[in-house]
């Protein structure tokens, strides 16, 4: 044919059809996850941009910098953002959209329709999330607290409650795809004890998205109505009860944290065996710690209440099964410190994330501790140190370990090595400047600082110099993996199908894989984490 | 010289005391975890580092570690458990005899009455080594009692009353902030 003249090109899923038509009209899971993955990434940068507002008004204790409605906006926008339109997507729905068929040996999802839908809904909330943003915004918070959102705010409740609806019904059809494809289209031989662990969580994560999402719908759903019908649902003066909002927003709000470490977890799963040259330590008991949270996540919710006005009793009970929650966090954390034992570990830039997501996730969680412990509670709910403890488990523990995966994967996903001493460099940079930031609010927390203030008593300077400053270093630690991404779709060296040697079934095909993925259904009679039978990968043999 | 730069708030109150005292407990905890992890993940990651002549050798897991590392963390979760319940329920039950106070909260104000009847605004005085119970309820959103050198918070709602007490320890003059995101 002609075009065998051209190039000694392969054809694969990118270079198959050009122009914008192929890309938005798509069915392929790989070109979807790309669809996710630059739109992901643009909120991402919105949501840091605002984040960085919020830190130099910080710089000093006056509120000099913004006014004080705008300063509300802006950390309320910072919040909805981040969580709904970049956090909660972005594992699941770019690494897992990729990976999910790949690593059961598939063609695809099981509704590649459902599939191209769930993004366009994200598209919908996004853009409608995007002009509520630029026309005037939100000042609830981004937990939507009543009677204050539907009585008094007098900003745009409406228009970002019905973005984050709809936003949400792309989750529910992730998951709802997920859940499918891992139940029906595994390859031959790829039974549920050899899947990868990176399935394990995102079956996890997909049953959240699908009980948790619609309890979220409804409740922003009754939010507007009672803004703009007047029902008296949570407002007291109008018949409600403002305690009512606050069980059901947490009822989903809790397993959604988890929505956002579990897929996280499922990726240090695979990147610690494969540079460890080692099998993973105790499958079975990380695989059902996956399980065990999704189950146990659902049951804490009101910890989040410990001083909302809910019974003693009520209290009591929340507190002891977040205890019961953390355990299968920590079984996870022992399992992949004890896979690193005699392994033979190389320090590339994937391990170091996974380093940094452990150490982080680590703090994060034990800080957890500390809040579920009622009486500690009481004093440090709503200050500094619960935004800290969740940004050391949501960018600490989530980012790092998406930033880890998209370096694990991006071979596979461009055909192109990103080039690894920048990455290294990277991860270093994101490390300092993320203890850098979260550290000090810790402290300022239990000093007393509340969260939402534009303004501070001026003893709280210091520390809060401190976070701003870092927060400028972790700005260049995650600009800098978008440039270098950028420049290895051109220069990148060329990878090969498996330039790691790991044994997931997604290296057994091209890099980038051809659009249906596989030349012919792959037979699996393996074990996930076979290193053992693994040779070294090339390059990496050579060092020292 | 620590003026600008403090790193531990105040303790005017009984409460701040047990509550300072589980707090280190749980610092002294997370430090030996998290030393004690970090520790081992470098060990590990120095000693089999990838070297010519070094090959990872195969393990799969053991039951007994397994259970061990989580029967462990547990007993010690429990025990943190009993121990904040403890606080919090002494939190939550004000003493016999302890002088009421009234208070609304509304946006940025706050209403107090004492029960001999003055009234005060955003300021309270009240005595030292005195039980003193409060009790609140707001006329708009949510907003929230907090005062950081006693250690207390709680959120004050339309609609209903909740309580709170405390009992000051040392005299001085100690931030009130409304903990609550309650607007602009
Ligand atoms: C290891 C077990 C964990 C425990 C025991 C725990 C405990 C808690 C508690 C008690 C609170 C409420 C604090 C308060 O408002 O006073 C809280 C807040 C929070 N946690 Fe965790 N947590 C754990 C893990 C996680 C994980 C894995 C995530 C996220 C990936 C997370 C994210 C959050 C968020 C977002 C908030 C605050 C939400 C807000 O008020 O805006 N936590 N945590
Ligand atoms: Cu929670």
């Amino acid at each position: 044919m002609a075009t065998a003249a051209f190039s000694h090109e392969r054809e694969h899923y990118l270079n198959k059809e050009y122009g914008i038509r192929s890309w938005l009209l798509t069915t392929d899971h790989k070109r979807i996850a790309l669809l996710y993955l630059v739109s992901i990434t643009f909120f991402f940068f919105i949501g840091g941009f605002l984040a960085l507002l919020i830190r130099l008004e910080l710089l000093t204790p006056a509120g000099d910098l913004v006014q004080a409605d705008t300063y509300n906006k802006l950390f309320t926008m910072h919040g909805q953002i981040m969580i709904f339109f970049f956090l909660i997507p972005s594992i699941p729905a770019v690494l897992g959209n990729f990976l999910v068929p790949l690593m059961i040996g598939a063609k695809d999802l099981a509704f590649p329709r459902i599939n191209l839908l769930s993004w366009y809904l994200y598209m919908c909330g996004g853009i409608l999330m995007l002009h509520t943003l630029l026309t005037g915004g939100v000042d609830t918070g981004w937990t939507f607290y009543t009677p204050f959102s539907t009585a008094f705010s007098d900003t745009k409740v409406i228009e970002a409650g019905v973005a984050i609806f709809i936003n949400g019904f792309s989750s529910i059809l992730t998951g709802l795809n997920f859940v499918v494809t891992i139940h029906r289209m595994r390859a031959p031989g790829m039974t549920f004890s050899r899947l990868p662990l990176f399935l394990w969580s995102h079956y996890a994560t997909s049953i959240i998205f699908l009980l948790g999402t619609p309890v979220l719908a409804i409740t922003l759903l009754l939010v507007v109505f009672e803004r703009a019908f007047n029902l008296g649902i949570f407002d007291p003066n109008r018949g409600g009860d403002p305690l009512l909002f606050q069980h059901l927003f947490w009822f989903y709000s809790h397993p959604a944290v988890y929505i956002m470490i579990l897929p996280s977890m499922g990726v240090v799963s695979e990147i610690v065996p494969c540079f460890s040259r080692k099998r993973i330590f105790g499958y079975s008991f990380v695989a059902m710690a996956s399980i065990g949270i999704a189950v146990i996540g659902f049951l804490v919710w009101a910890h989040h209440m410990f001083v909302a006005g809910m019974s003693l009793y009520a209290a009591l009970i929340f507190s002891f099964l977040s205890y019961l929650v953390a355990v299968p966090s920590a079984i996870k954390v022992f399992n992949w410190t004890a896979t690193m034992y005699k392994g033979s570990i190389s320090f590339s830039t994937p391990m170091l994330y996974a380093f940094g997501f452990i150490g982080l996730f680590t703090m994060g969680g034990l800080t957890g501790l500390f809040l579920a412990a009622l009486g500690v509670d009481v004093h440090v709910t709503d200050t500094y140190f619960v935004i800290a403890h969740f940004h050391y488990i949501m960018v600490g523990g989530a980012v790092m370990g998406y930033l880890g995966g998209m370096h694990f994967w991006w071979p596979k996903i461009s055909g192109r090595m990103y080039p690894e001493g920048w990455g290294r460099l990277a991860a270093l940079i994101v490390f300092i400047g993320f203890n850098l930031t979260f550290f000090p609010q810790f402290i300022l927390g239990y000093l007393g600082m509340p969260r939402r203030y534009w303004q501070y008593p001026p003893e709280f300077q210091v520390l809060n110099v401190l976070s701003t400053a870092g927060s400028t270093i972790l700005a260049v630690g995650y600009l800098l993996p978008m440039v270098y991404f950028l420049w290895s779709m051109r220069y990148g060296k060329i990878a090969d199908d498996n330039p790691w040697n790991a044994t997931g079934l997604e290296w057994r095909t091209a890099s980038p894989p051809p659009t249906y993925n596989f030349e012919e259904t792959p037979l699996v009679t393996w074990e996930a984490y076979e290193y053992d039978k693994m040779t070294l990968p090339a390059e990496v043999t050579l060092e020292r | 010289m620590f003026d600008n730069f403090p790193l531990w708030p105040v303790r005017a109150s009984t409460t701040a005391g047990s509550v300072d005292a589980l707090y280190i407990f749980l610092v002294a905890l997370s430090l030996f975890m998290s030393v004690g992890i970090f520790t081992m993940i470098c060990i590990f990651a120095l000693r089999y580092r990838r070297r010519k002549g070094l090959e990872a050798e195969q393990i799969e897991g053991s039951t007994l570690l397994e259970l061990t590392w989580s029967a462990i963390p547990l007993v010690i979760f429990l025990f943190i458990f009993a121990w904040g319940a403890v606080i919090y329920f002494k939190e939550r039950t004000a003493p016999r005899g302890a002088t009421q106070i009234y208070v609304v909260a509304k946006q940025w104000m706050w209403k107090l009455q004492h029960e001999e009847g003055q009234r005060e605004i955003n300021e309270l005085h009240v005595p030292v080594g005195r039980d003193v119970e409060m009790i609140m309820t707001s006329q708009d959103v949510i907003h929230s009692f907090y005062v950081p050198a006693f250690r207390i918070k709680q959120d004050v709602l339309p609609g209903r009353y909740t309580t709170l007490w405390f009992r000051p320890t040392r005299s001085g003059t100690y931030q009130l902030f409304c903990a609550e995101y309650c607007g602009t």
